[in-house]
């Protein structure tokens, strides 16, 4: 078991296997998210009450559900950085913070956009907008953090107490439709319950949701692999791998 | 398909600002990060082949 | 795992439990300020301020809203199903704005127990349907707030016109 996770967390090994994988989960994102796009713009049905506005959602969902995700997992690799001291993990949570500070405007924008013709107003300070918004800073706090110190390893450990702390702020965005009144509606989708909308709206939905975790992968998983070049750039197993891309282009 | 024409596809039958820009940030995010990644590559290898030739002629 | 580790995960998962209960006590002091809206039934409870500015939330009462036939003020109740508010609007409605739609007032409560409202937000709920299937509901006499009644309760499926 011990040596089966010692195996994996070898920047060699993890390089070799993910160039077969990276590709295609490429190749599943992309398919999956143009599919889902043209299915959610122009075939599924316009809402009765929000009418095209409605069509907001198969990008606020998806970006949502990756910024929180994100988080989770940025908190996940901090613990095994911090306790088993696996560098791989510390890599990951490098490289998934910008992506997921971007999922967090996203999902942040586009609510605000489809707040304007649905709620009558872009921004109201209640529980879930404001959780959300807090978790934004959390990243940018993740994001600088990192950067503030001269040695990398130390950098990386401040990081990652920043994201354990943080992490309790991911219940709260989940739970804050349900603990307070808010003017955000409740959740849409669940592991647990019937979608509430028919399957015309919601089949492109998680189109685009399982499209969105494909390109989550496929950029953590691509960026893990360049950090692992730079930090790694002396080994010869690296040095190989470079020349061996340089004459195959001439 | 839900709309008839490609005009109230684009006007989104008055919603098209808000469906549109909506899209074009969330789009543009996903965009902006597999792009990155790509140049994020090229910059790193780079990085090393000039390390590996600086090495050579030393 | 060694010692060492254990004692580092003992930390970590040490650290995560103090903040979790730091957050829990300051949210569950604070808990009447995140809420954005009072209910109707905390109005009537004499819960909320009068004559200074605050939300309420509720359900437009159905047949309740009275337009004014020469201006743009409209009254109409607010309920939680039980208590009611009565509120004045002087302003534009927005799009999803009907009766027995779920909904935001910012205003002041005056003497009379009156909500004087400065701004009027919709409160959309998780639930979405086809125009075309609020149609066929429609025709059958059923709204679509009674429609999800009887599915929550498994007795019904969409109408077939939802089909692709």
């Amino acid at each position: 078991m011990w040596q089966w996770i010692h195996k994996w967390a070898s920047p060699k090994h993890f390089y070799r296997v993910s160039t077969r994988v990276a590709p295609w989960l490429w190749g599943l994102a992309l398919i999956l998210l143009t599919v889902g796009a043209l299915w959610g713009l122009a075939f599924a049905p316009a809402d009765y009450q929000q009418h095209d506005s409605f069509r907001i959602i198969y990008v606020h969902v998806p970006s949502a559900m990756l910024a929180e995700s994100c988080f989770a997992l940025m908190a996940v690799c901090a613990v095994v950085f911090l306790v088993w001291k696996i560098k791989l993990a510390d890599i990951v949570a490098k490289v998934a913070a910008p992506f997921g500070a971007s999922m967090t405007f996203a999902a942040l924008f586009s609510g605000a956009v489809w707040g304007i013709p649905t709620w009558g107003t872009w921004w109201v300070w209640d529980a879930r907008l404001t959780s959300m918004l807090i978790l934004l800073f959390l990243y940018f706090g993740i994001i600088a953090l990192r950067y503030a110190f001269a040695r990398e390893h130390s950098g990386g450990r401040a990081a990652a107490v920043l994201s354990l702390v943080g992490v309790v702020n991911l219940p709260i965005i989940k739970y804050s439709v349900e603990w307070w009144n808010t003017l955000h509606q409740t959740a849409s989708f669940s592991l647990t319950k019937a979608p509430s909308m028919p399957e015309s709206m919601w089949v492109p939905l998680l189109l685009m949701m399982l499209g969105a975790y494909a390109l989550f992968g496929a950029v953590v998983l691509s960026r893990t692999r360049n950090e692992i070049l730079r930090r790694e750039h002396r080994a010869r197993w690296v040095r190989a791998l470079i020349t061996d891309t340089c004459d195959k282009e001439h | 398909m839900a709309f008839q024409t490609l005009n109230e596809f684009l006007s989104m039958n008055g919603y098209g600002v808000y469906v549109w820009s909506a899209w074009a940030v969330v789009v543009g995010a996903w965009g902006v990060q597999a792009g990155w990644v790509h140049l994020e590559y090229r910059r790193v290898r780079a990085g090393i082949l000039r390390q590996i030739r600086r090495e050579a002629r030393s | 795992m060694n010692a060492v580790r254990k004692r580092r995960l003992m930390i970590v998962l040490g650290l995560v439990a103090l903040v979790a209960v730091a957050v829990t006590l300051m949210l569950f002091a604070l808990r009447q300020n995140i809420n954005l809206f009072y209910s109707p039934e905390q109005i009537a409870g004499q819960e909320a301020p009068t004559g200074r500015q605050i939300r309420a939330g509720g359900i437009v009462e159905k047949g309740s809203v009275d337009r004014n036939q020469d201006s743009l003020v409209v009254t109409f109740t607010v309920t939680d199903f039980k208590a009611r508010v009565p509120v004045r609007f002087d302003g534009i409605l927005p799009d999803l704005f009907r009766e027995g739609q779920g909904i935001v007032v910012i205003g002041t409560l005056d003497a009379s127990g009156t909500l004087d409202a400065s701004q009027v937000l919709a409160k959309h709920d998780e639930n979405y349907m086809p125009k075309e299937v609020a149609d066929v509901l429609d025709k059958e006499g059923l709204s679509p707030e009674d429609y999800r009644a009887a599915r929550a309760e498994g007795k019904l499926s969409y109408p077939e016109a939802d089909r692709p």
